[in-house]
């Protein structure tokens, strides 16, 4: 049985992780570049958050640069895809895979560091870490609806309309990457502060959470419009967390905590079967 | 205005030249392989030509790339897709087209001259701005595009094969809307067709190409 706790514990788990489904979301969905460099710059922000919080800075200043760590790696794999032609995909896995050494030396070469004792955002309450999780979500959803967002999603969808209508396809490629990582990464700063701290290993299945929490966000939400998607990744992890939840407390079905993620995978399996995937192209088609 | 010196494109373009005036309407014909599109993607950027020089209104462009040269050359492709991002609707569309100069802010006059521009294809586009533009026909699709083209200033505008893919009785009327408006803005306009049948009634020139050259004006007036 799922107590009262561990079901808040859930949502505030899926609301810091809705911060790295919007930032997947606006790869895969709104640019649509299949970046693999989540798992890397998930850590990559808690790895500075740690080591910033642990030398004394504070925690707000943390997250700020730990977004511009994720923004730096979002860069460098949209500079490998759209400056020297490597494939999305394989551009992100490279990103991910040397960010792994980067994120060890930054943790001095150690592959975790604690700060349970320091000051961090959650130190007095959850409230801080709620509207600093507020501001990021209305920050990207106000850009979505701006000129640099209507671009990002030209882009995204048309990228010889966004050509022959004067927009720089690179520039806006790199931007949206950085905005992406950047988030992605600030919801690893978070995530350490709740967790007091960074795991080398933390990023591991970032990507696929993301993704599956924009399978379910889009798929039980009945929001069309893409600015508003934004909101059904928030949805769709605290959803997601949910079924996780679920998936731990199954014995009584015979099902065994190793049995985790596949029981998650079969329960997003059958969310996609009813509704449709994650790729709007194959989805068109 | 447009001034081509020379231009050589592996075998397919071979030492064209070609002076266009400004205000000057102007219809391209030929048969497959003749080397039409070719030329639009020389003097639109997206093909780089192995010799000569492409000069639009003073400036050389030959080596200024395609997304620059679109701040005042503006095309419409064959492909109706790429006239527009049909997953948007017509009203982001239109915000999209008045960003080709630099992304200023639409204001609600913008909003009236495309609405108008959209009323003179007389297909009710101007009453449906929130409509996806994937709902829309292929000859609505095209009529937006033309629009869109349009809407932001420029000073050429390129029209690839834009009535290949529609019926005759479509095919007339947004040929004539197309007249109307670049003549009305007293723009220089570029038209490649393999329908013949506006040989004579569009523009002020119409000029047959073959083999990679400019064989002379089958019209001009």
């Amino acid at each position: 049985m799922i107590g009262i706790q561990e079901l808040l514990t859930s949502i505030e788990v899926g609301l810091i992780l809705g911060i790295v489904a919007i930032g997947v979301f606006t790869t895969f969905k709104t640019i649509n570049f299949a970046d693999m460099t989540c798992d890397g710059s998930f850590v990559s922000g808690a790895a500075v958050t740690a080591v910033l919080i642990r030398g004394g800075i504070n925690p707000y200043l943390a997250i700020l640069a730990s977004m511009i760590a994720g923004g730096i790696a979002g860069v460098l794999t949209a500079v490998l895809n759209v400056k020297y032609k490597i494939a999305d995909l394989l551009a992100g896995i490279i990103v991910a895979y040397m960010l792994y050494s980067v994120n060890l030396m930054v943790m001095g070469n150690s592959p975790s560091v604690t700060f349970v004792d320091h000051r961090t955002i959650f130190s007095d309450s959850s409230l801080p870490a709620v509207v600093v999780m507020t501001m990021l979500v209305t920050a990207v959803t106000c850009m979505m609806f701006s000129s640099f967002g209507l671009k990002l999603r030209a882009v995204g969808y048309n990228k010889q309309f966004a050509t022959t209508h004067g927009i720089d396809v690179d520039k806006i490629t790199i931007l949206g990457l950085a905005m992406s990582n950047a988030m992605i990464a600030s919801g690893g700063s978070i995530f350490s502060q709740f967790q007091g701290f960074s795991d080398v290993s933390g990023g591991f299945g970032m990507l696929v959470m993301g993704l599956a929490s924009i399978i379910v966000g889009t798929n039980v939400l009945p929001f069309k419009r893409e600015p508003l998607l934004i909101l059904s990744c928030i949805a769709g992890s605290i959803l997601y967390r949910l079924f996780i939840n679920v998936a731990l407390h199954s014995d009584a079905l015979g099902i065994k905590t190793q049995n985790l993620n596949l029981v998650t995978g079969v329960i997003m399996i059958g969310i996609m079967l009813m509704k449709g995937g994650v790729n709007r192209n194959a989805k068109a088609k | 205005m447009l001034k081509l010196s020379k231009i050589c494109v592996r075998d397919t373009l071979k030492c064209l030249d070609l002076s266009v005036a400004a205000g000057e309407r102007i219809l391209v014909v030929g048969g497959n392989g003749a080397g039409k599109s070719t030329l639009f993607g020389v003097i639109s950027g997206r093909i780089n030509p192995d010799h000569g020089s492409v000069v639009v209104d003073g400036m050389d462009m030959t080596i200024v790339s395609e997304c620059k040269r679109t701040y005042i050359i503006s095309s419409i492709l064959q492909d109706m897709k790429a006239g527009m991002v049909e997953e948007m609707t017509i009203l982001e569309n239109m915000k999209l087209a008045y960003m080709r100069t630099g992304g200023r802010k639409v204001s609600k006059g913008d909003i009236d001259i495309f609405k108008a521009k959209l009323s003179i294809f007389g297909m009710d586009l101007e009453n449906k701005s929130h409509e996806y533009a994937r709902n829309l026909s292929g000859g609505e699709k095209q009529a937006l595009s033309i629009v869109m083209a349009t809407s932001a200033d420029y000073k050429l505008l390129l029209l690839d094969e834009v009535t290949s893919a529609l019926s005759q009785k479509v095919s007339d009327l947004v040929m004539s809307s197309i007249d109307e408006i670049t003549s009305m803005e007293r723009k220089t306009c570029l038209m490649i067709t393999h329908d013949t049948r506006y040989m004579h009634s569009f523009g002020n020139r119409t000029l047959e190409m073959k083999d990679g050259v400019l064989c002379g004006a089958l019209r001009s007036s």
